[in-house]
């Protein structure tokens, strides 16, 4: 599991993000919500060993995440970023190297390393794309394999830093149902979103950031009563339910004066 | 590897061989199979005995590692920089080991040995500096690479002001500046082949690393791989190769560019098949220039860093204006 208590991380000596406590939790998916430049991918980065922590500590399963080695910090959490290089590997190959944490003398991936990746692409839908190039794919179907790839490390914790940007609406949706059905299954998945629609519609829990701290945290029910979205991105939020009780969302901005 | 990739690195290892004898055989005096089987066998003229063991193997056997050498050394480069333009004669590698390997002559004329060091010391510096510099700015791809055309002027700049100072102990750097294999010697050869070979090895065991290095930071990070350590060691590895082919093929330019890029054509980007693919056309293609240079212009013998320039410059600005048609593009 992982835990960050009173999180103060950022680049070099300036923090970006203040007196963060916040934890993945086993069968949920929390979505960090929070305007731009809040500092909801630093935390993510901050997790991953990619900022330099100033005070506060992050703890995965119990000790400080950065006295696990590389491999072994792999094994127990995945990182799903928000681009990534373009290269010329092939479906099957880049999903494969999700197993690199456990990769063992001769430095071969084994058989059940490929079955694997097989299982983990057609979990994912994409078992059909194993042989075609990733500069070849579209969007969505990139940032799938990309979530195939984390799901290969077999890890009980998955982040994933705005996986539905540059997607339609419909690899969005199916993405989030992917996500959603990960936590079902027991894995800590937390996600950094931009659509408050996707957040509340199937997040769990949100945490909502603004100026780098915590503004607000809880299930979705809980936030919207709170009203905290609506003064953190200063907006109204519309919500109503169809006859088969789906629920929408609708979103207005404020007027400056308002 | 399978079927496909097994397939074309038949055919590769067929060519290397055929490239291999026709080095050996073809110059001023040329020599056929029978009459090489017969020096093999203790047979053979004085002559050709002479001409086959003193100055056509070791010449093909310093092409062929000086070739594979710095096409995997590119390869790696390219791969760590995450930059299709970067090459080891491109961003300074070349020059660094060039100015090294001159203050090396300077200083220490005769000792052979010292010079694979000098070159892996000057080639390192090189790289590390042009990779601090594309860590700090975050500069693009092509700023990077106008950065190391500076570099490389500068430190080019910097063996001519030494080559000035000390003309008379320094009679063989202009071949060396033009880079080409009319000069080399086995005492040279040896320590740096041995740099070469087990450069190679080394970076063809840790093909993963290199591949997911390529993912990028984070995806690397992500699935456990040192990125810190194993970049640092890459391009050790790359100014090593770079660094030890120098010290005897002097400044050969634009190998490290396109023997990645067709072998990339050929064998995707899969590190396993990429590198011994780069490292055997590296070698065929730095073979076929030198064979070339000495006997295209026959009794004359152009330096093989010449043609290889002739070569590699046009290639080099096709890739130039490929990557900004991408980029305008995107």
């Amino acid at each position: 599991m992982i835990r960050c208590e009173a999180l103060t991380a950022g680049y070099g000596k300036k923090a970006v993000i203040r007196e963060i406590t916040w934890q993945a939790e086993p069968g949920r998916l929390t979505v960090i919500a929070g305007p731009n430049g809040c500092g909801k991918s630093t935390l993510l980065k901050s997790v991953m060993g990619q900022t330099r922590i100033l005070d506060g500590r992050i703890l995965l399963d119990g000790r400080p995440v950065d006295s696990w080695n590389a491999r072994e910090r792999a094994k127990r959490m995945a990182y799903v970023p928000q681009s990534r290089n373009e290269v010329n590997l092939t479906v099957a190959r880049m999903v494969l190297h999700g197993r690199f944490p456990y990769i063992v003398y001769p430095r071969h991936y084994t058989k059940e390393d490929q079955d694997m990746v097989e299982w983990a692409l057609e979990k994912m839908g994409i078992q059909d794309l194993k042989d075609r190039l990733m500069s070849e794919l579209s969007g969505g179907e990139r940032q799938k394999a990309c979530v195939a790839m984390a799901l290969v490390q077999d890890a009980p914790a998955i982040l994933l830093d705005e996986p539905t940007t540059y997607l339609d609406i419909s690899c969005q949706l199916e993405l989030m149902e992917i996500l959603k059905q990960l936590a079902a299954e027991g894995k800590a998945v937390a996600a950094v979103l931009h659509d408050l629609g996707h957040s509340l519609r199937f997040a769990d829990q949100i945490m909502v950031m603004e100026h780098g701290a915590v503004a607000d945290a809880g299930t979705p029910e809980e936030i919207l009563e709170r009203g905290i979205l609506e003064s953190v991105f200063r907006l109204d939020i519309c919500r109503s339910t169809d006859q088969a009780g789906r629920e929408y969302y609708w979103f207005q901005r404020r007027k400056a004066n308002a | 590897m399978d079927r496909k990739g097994g397939g074309i690195l038949a055919c590769l290892l067929l060519l290397f061989v055929l490239t291999c004898f026709l080095s050996a055989a073809v110059g001023s005096v040329n020599i056929s199979f029978a009459e090489m089987l017969a020096v093999a066998a203790g047979r053979g003229r004085t002559v050709h005995e002479n001409i086959l063991l003193r100055v056509r193997i070791p010449r093909t056997a310093a092409c062929a590692l000086a070739g594979a050498g710095l096409a995997v050394s590119g390869a790696v480069i390219q791969n760590v920089l995450q930059n299709p333009l970067a090459g080891p004669n491109i961003i300074g590698v070349n020059a660094g080991a060039g100015l090294a390997v001159v203050l090396c002559s300077y200083f220490f004329p005769l000792s052979y040995c010292l010079m694979p060091a000098a070159a892996f010391l000057g080639a390192l510096a090189a790289t590390m500096f042009i990779y601090g510099l594309a860590k700090k700015t975050g500069a693009s791809k092509v700023t990077l690479v106008l950065a190391g055309v500076s570099v490389n002027s500068l430190l080019n700049a910097a063996s001519d002001l030494v080559h000035t100072f000390g003309n008379d102990t320094l009679s063989s750097t202009y071949s060396f500046r033009l880079g080409g294999f009319s000069a080399v010697s086995v005492q040279v050869l040896a320590p740096a082949g041995l740099f070469i070979v087990c450069g190679i090895l080394l970076v063809c065991l840790l093909g993963n690393e290199l591949e997911i290095l390529g993912l990028g930071e984070q995806v690397a990070m992500s699935v456990g791989l040192n990125t810190r350590l194993f970049r640092f060691l890459f391009l050790t590895l790359a100014a090593a190769l770079a660094g030890a082919s120098v010290s005897f093929a002097g400044l050969l330019g634009f190998v490290g560019l396109i023997a990645p890029h067709i072998a990339r054509r050929i064998a995707g980007e899969e590190c396993r098949r990429l590198l011994p693919f780069t490292a055997l056309f590296g070698a065929c293609f730095v073979m076929l220039c030198d064979l070339a240079a000495r006997t295209l212009w026959a009794p004359y013998e152009i330096p093989t860093g010449i043609l290889l320039s002739f070569v590699g410059a046009p290639f080099f600005l096709y890739l130039l204006f490929q990557q900004r048609r991408r980029r305008s593009h995107d």
